[in-house]
């Protein structure tokens, strides 16, 4: 067992717990396949691999700084209105990620469109702040949004990743556009006289619910204890 | 403490406070980007008018080649009439460049078949002189921006005609919201390079001599007939009324252009393919083109004269 057995005045940021903090939503408690929650932008956006990198990056800010402003004001925010003071402190956040992205990232941003506006009813971020911000202090309550954020990242990533290389046939990041892997005129297509055709079934919204449904499966299949009757 | 977090004094000034600071970080927030996103906005625009007659582009290079292909910019009234013409850089607020014709469509959506909703508005033209890839001559082509409806949001687009204001050089059309796969293609290669093939507009005499058809009325017609000696062309917007586009009237008239159903294989001169599957976007494509041609053809005529 740990080292430490004796609850200590100050407890290490990066202590059992914490750690555990970080790590479980990335495997046994991720907020997409196992609480499946904010499935809605996690299929619509992972056509690319830049939307996604990008929408991770905002939900990844939005999660931290909602979480570590709601933790330090939680000795403040009145009982009676906590879901409004919650909505109110990701809203702004949100509304700050849309305009930053406006700015810098216009194509990405154009893209993403009402998703990044979205990112407000995610209900992992809702959920991460009443669950946990609330009721911890702001070390726990930052690592606690890397940790959900992060499993909501990876899931989007892996994703898109899959769906972008045989949709298109291309993978792209931002500030680097889409490197197509073939050119259109290449003699590998079908339409050259080739055997190789882009799979069009990857950009279109159902195939992300069955890659998704891949990685719950996957998941499972690992570790059992995980399904429910 | 010796405040009481549940009283209802507390919860109001704790309100007031929270939306006092959000409001003030969040005005900040705008404020600040709000250069970078206007010029975002613009040279996206730039990129849109270039691809309209061919030229690719990026937003690094879409100023310089902006300023290089387009040499006039020219805005007028509802009437055809009181032009400006701009060709030095683009300075001013009141340059046809910032025209926001989406934002004047937004807030002045046709009620009527004439769309006199828009009397108050100003449409502008993109002058651009490109050489022709084929010939190497250089042309001079007139871009038009086109706003309307598609199924769940806005659609606009770019339409580059040749100088006798009757041929389409190129067209580059976007959407906002439409359906993927769908109503979306129409931002894509297949569907605006079907309007460079050689794509006319149906003349005003073709115009007249369908409209003429379908019209019983002695009065109708002579108006119609009369239309054409004082460039009046109220009558066209008949032909693609707002009735016409809700399907309520469906073979009145003649239009500019149309949009083809699909499984129509012999093309007229003024028809495209529409899209399979996106035919109330293919619509609002038509309607749109329709819709502003009847209003620049009136400053087209103007300036013929």
């Amino acid at each position: 067992m740990s080292t430490e057995n004796k609850p200590s005045k100050k407890e290490s940021l990066f202590s059992k717990k914490n750690r555990k903090l970080l790590k479980d939503p990335l495997g046994d408690s991720n907020p997409i396949t196992i609480q499946v929650l904010g499935i809605c932008s996690a299929l619509a956006i992972t056509v690319q691999l830049q939307q996604a990198v990008i929408m991770s990056l905002s939900v990844l800010f939005v999660m931290i700084g909602g979480n570590l402003i709601v933790s330090l004001l939680r000795n403040l925010i009145p009982d009676r209105i906590r879901i409004i003071v919650q909505l109110v402190v990701i809203a702004s956040l949100v509304i700050i990620v849309d305009e930053v992205l406006k700015a810098y990232q216009p194509d990405v941003s154009e893209k993403l469109s009402v998703f990044v506006g979205l990112i407000i009813t995610n209900c992992i971020i809702m959920g991460r702040l009443e669950a946990f911000a609330l009721a911890n202090k702001p070390g726990p309550s930052v690592l606690d949004a890397i940790g959900n954020a992060m499993g909501y990242a990876w899931i989007l990533l892996a994703v898109s990743v899959v769906r972008e290389v045989f949709g298109s046939g291309a993978i792209s990041l931002p500030g680097m556009g889409q490197v197509k892997f073939f050119n259109a005129d290449s003699s590998l297509f079908f339409a050259n006289g080739g055997f190789y055709e882009h799979n069009n079934l990857m950009i279109l919204p159902p195939m992300a619910l069955v890659v998704v449904g891949v990685i719950i499966w996957i998941q499972r299949s690992r570790n059992e204890a995980l399904i429910e009757d | 403490m010796a405040i009481n977090k549940n009283s209802t004094g507390y919860t109001f000034a704790f309100s007031i406070i929270m939306v006092v600071l959000v409001g003030a970080s969040l005005a900040t927030t705008s404020l600040s980007l709000k250069e970078k996103q206007k010029s975002n906005a613009s040279e996206k625009k730039m990129m849109d008018i270039l691809g309209a007659v061919g030229i690719e582009s990026n937003r690094s290079n879409a100023k310089e080649k902006f300023q290089e292909i387009v040499i006039e910019r020219i805005s007028f009234d509802y009437n055809g009439e009181h032009s400006i013409v701009k060709s030095d850089d683009i300075e001013d607020a009141d340059d046809p460049f910032y025209i926001d014709v989406r934002k004047n469509y937004r807030s002045n959506k046709p009620t009527d078949a004439s769309w006199t909703d828009a009397k108050d508005l100003r449409f502008p033209i993109y002058v651009c002189k490109v050489k022709d890839p084929d010939t190497n001559d250089s042309l001079i082509l007139n871009v038009i921006p086109v706003v309307g409806s598609g199924l769940w949001g806005p659609i606009w687009g770019y339409v580059a005609l040749k100088d006798d204001n009757q041929s389409i050089y190129g067209a580059k059309f976007d959407h906002k919201t439409e359906t993927p796969g769908l109503g979306a293609e129409i931002n894509g290669a297949s569907f605006s390079n079907s309007f460079k093939q050689n794509k006319v507009l149906a003349t005003k005499t073709e115009m007249v001599s369908d409209t003429l058809d379908t019209l019983t009325l002695e009065d109708e017609k002579k108006t119609v007939i009369d239309s054409l000696k004082t460039l009046n062309y109220d009558w066209l917007f008949n032909a693609f009324s707002l009735e016409n586009y809700n399907g309520k009237v469906t073979d009145k008239g003649h239009a500019f252009f149309t949009i083809a159903k699909g499984g129509t294989n012999t093309k007229e001169s003024d028809q495209v393919d529409g899209i399979t599957g996106g035919t109330i976007t293919s619509k609002g494509v038509e309607e749109m083109i329709n819709r502003n041609l009847a209003i620049y053809s009136r400053y087209f005529d103007k300036e013929a004269k």
